[in-house]
């Protein structure tokens, strides 16, 4: 009875994932598909190509504004990364650990920014930057990124912190290490999960974010992939790029999915089994 | 190594709970002191305090004469035990070992000579490449310990080292302890609950109720002469028995009999606890004894007898218990095969009872 209870189950399981699998995967592969079509065959309603040509991924990358972009994009998403996980870090370990007055207050309205419809600031932010100077810079782009994504930096890994056996710490101030060496060989080792998650959610808002993107650059100076995509040519002006931008769209994708599998090693659950009696 | 000197050490904490009052003590070098009272008296945090973990609301602490109350725990030189053991899961255990020195700066050929020779002290010489979650809990407490060790620390502070253990274990590892401190010979304080680790281990120990030391002695001067009714209570397994005694005239009334008022209770006594020990409640042959005035002799019914091998137990029936039912606990002699609603000879010397005001709950002395 329970035997075939649980093969029912299993079957349940694996038909469900299947389903979502096969539902996330979708678009992917049919981009895959548009980006390895010949281009009179664009149209003609078949999910695998009849003939297939790489010619879209050569003219990708022979456009002169795509490595640009992507440059771009690397080193924008990887700043502001960067920058959100330390300042978050260091943010979520101080809202945890220390009492002081306005605590909630903070979590409060760092979760409120992050529920700010970015749109309304376009506006206003591309006159600023304009006068400032900002506008079409890194910079430019860092700083709203950033805005957005430390509040979620700070709420992912407070939660985190706070999971965290207290003791350890205590520990490691006993034995000779200051608050910041603590946080540093203890803390920030055993939250590695939540460090990374946190990376992942803010890599993956600033490398995919068109709105900013588009709105804050012009050229190749910082204009990052997705809206460089929307400048696309292809490989002739007298044809839709259709097919280029699947393979462009194809290219940008592969760095966000090997970075999730990559840090996805370390979400492991149980990384802090055996510090204390659990 | 140092002596540790508290001086009105008081916590309270953000809530308004006073977790120590005015706490004076006085931690030899080189001496094994427990700290020792029931779950919530206190003592972890007098630990905390000692070590820097939490800073006294007021008092002074003093290592070696110097004033350390507002230092840094790191900057104490003490090392601390946790009862979680507290071993950081993403070292190996040399890492562990060595994470004291690291911090502190030491030189990385130093470093791994002395956690080699702390961990040959602990036999833990195998298991340095190991992970944490890979040891059983007594190769974490053994970890723990060595991770205090490596730093030659003034103190050890052992926060219930051995509660993790089973009691197999546990017995083991506080052998193991007492050697460990005879042989190193560095001051230690070591908060526990449970009073067979402190009457054994201590040189002298501390009882605390309610955030307060209730007495401070060598093991033997606390069992045998408590200073009131809790370390009374506290001390002893099975614990003492409490009688109510009441003057009538010139004489002592206890539930046991009349006796001798005894001189040198405080004069307008008109009630006094009376306490005395299981294992001074002797069983008797019926026609063993002396008839003395010295002595309570009676004869009880056995309600329950608890056995527990190299020595038993019996709860018998107060002979004149009146209203109140009250129980005593009996030590039975050994060998004997004392049932259940059998009738026992008892013997209770006088002079091993000990007098508390019922008030106050504090030690009367008596004159001998």
């Amino acid at each position: 009875m329970s035997a075939s209870r649980s093969r029912l189950d299993r079957v349940f399981q694996s038909a469900t994932a299947l389903v979502v699998v096969v539902y996330a995967l979708l678009p992917l592969g049919w981009l895959l598909s548009i980006s390895l079509k010949a281009p009179g065959d664009l149209s003609d309603g078949r999910l695998v190509p009849g003939r297939i040509t790489l010619e879209h991924y050569r003219a990708v990358f022979a456009d002169p504004h795509f490595p640009a972009a992507l440059r771009n994009s690397l080193g924008i998403a990887g700043i502001a990364t960067t920058l959100a996980i330390v300042f978050g870090s260091l943010a979520a370990y101080a809202l945890v650990r220390l009492r002081f007055p306005g605590r909630s207050l903070v979590m409060g309205g760092a979760l409120s920014i992050a529920m700010f419809p970015p749109i309304a600031v376009i506006g206003p932010l591309f006159d600023l930057w304009r006068r400032v100077g900002l506008f079409d810079t890194w910079t430019g782009l860092v700083l709203p990124y950033l805005s957005f994504t430390l509040p979620l930096a700070i709420w992912t890994l407070s939660a985190f912190f706070r999971d965290l056996p207290w003791e350890l710490e205590r520990a490691a101030r006993v034995d000779g290490a200051t608050r910041l060496q603590a946080f540093r060989h203890v803390i920030v080792p055993l939250a590695a999960p939540g460090v990374a998650t946190a990376a992942i959610l803010v890599f993956v808002f600033a490398w995919n974010d068109f709105l900013f993107a588009m709105s804050l650059t012009s050229t190749d100076h910082a204009r990052t992939v997705p809206a460089a995509l929307a400048f696309f040519t292809g490989a002739s002006r007298f044809e839709e790029p259709t097919s280029s931008i699947a393979a462009a769209s194809l290219v940008v994708t592969v760095p966000v999915v090997l970075v999730v599998l990559l840090f996805q090693r370390r979400i492991v659950a149980g990384l802090t089994a055996g510090a204390v009696k659990g | 190594m140092a002596g540790i000197r508290l001086e009105g050490l008081t916590k309270r904490f953000d809530d308004g709970t006073v977790a120590v009052r005015d706490v004076d003590l006085e931690i030899e070098d080189g001496e094994f002191f427990v700290l020792v009272g029931p779950s919530g008296c206190g003592k972890s945090t007098l630990l905390n305090l000692i070590v820097g973990l939490e800073s006294p609301t007021r008092g002074e602490v003093f290592v070696d004469g110097e004033r350390v109350t507002r230092r840094d725990p790191g900057k104490r030189n003490m090392a601390m035990v946790f009862q979680s053991y507290a071993i950081y899961p993403h070292l190996s255990v040399r890492e562990n070992l060595a994470f004291p020195l690291r911090v502190a700066g030491v030189p990385p050929v130093e470093r791994d000579h002395r956690v080699v020779e702390a961990a040959r002290a602990l036999e833990l010489e195998e298991l340095l490449d190991r992970r944490p979650a890979t040891l059983s809990g007594g190769q974490r407490q053994r970890v723990s310990m060595g991770r205090a060790m490596v730093r030659d620390p003034v103190a050890f502070l052992l926060d219930e080292p051995l509660s993790n253990l089973d009691a197999r274990l546990r017995g083991q590892m506080r052998t193991e302890i007492a050697r460990l401190h005879r042989r190193l010979e560095t001051t230690t304080v070591y908060v526990t609950h449970d009073q067979t680790e402190a009457l054994t281990l201590a040189d002298r120990l501390a009882i605390l109720d309610g955030g307060e030391i209730q007495q401070v002695g060598t093991p033997r001067e606390v069992y045998r002469a408590p200073a009131n009714r809790f370390v009374a209570g506290f001390l002893g397994a099975p614990p003492m028995n409490f009688l109510r005694g009441t003057r009538d005239g010139m004489d002592l009334v206890l539930p046991l009999g009349p006796m001798p008022w005894p001189s040198g209770l405080p004069d307008g006594t008109v009630t006094v606890d009376v306490g005395v020990r299981p294992e001074d409640v002797r069983e008797v042959g019926p026609t063993e004894g002396r008839a003395d005035d010295d002595v309570f002799r009676f004869r009880a019914r056995v309600e329950l007898v608890e056995w527990l091998g190299s020595e038993s137990y019996a709860h018998v029936e107060m002979p004149r218990g009146g209203d109140s039912a009250q129980r005593l606990v009996v030590r039975l002699s050994p060998g004997g095969d004392v049932a259940e609603d059998d009738d026992i000879d008892i013997e209770l010397a006088r002079s091993r009872l000990h007098f508390f005001d019922p008030g106050t709950g504090i030690r009367l002395r008596v004159d001998a």
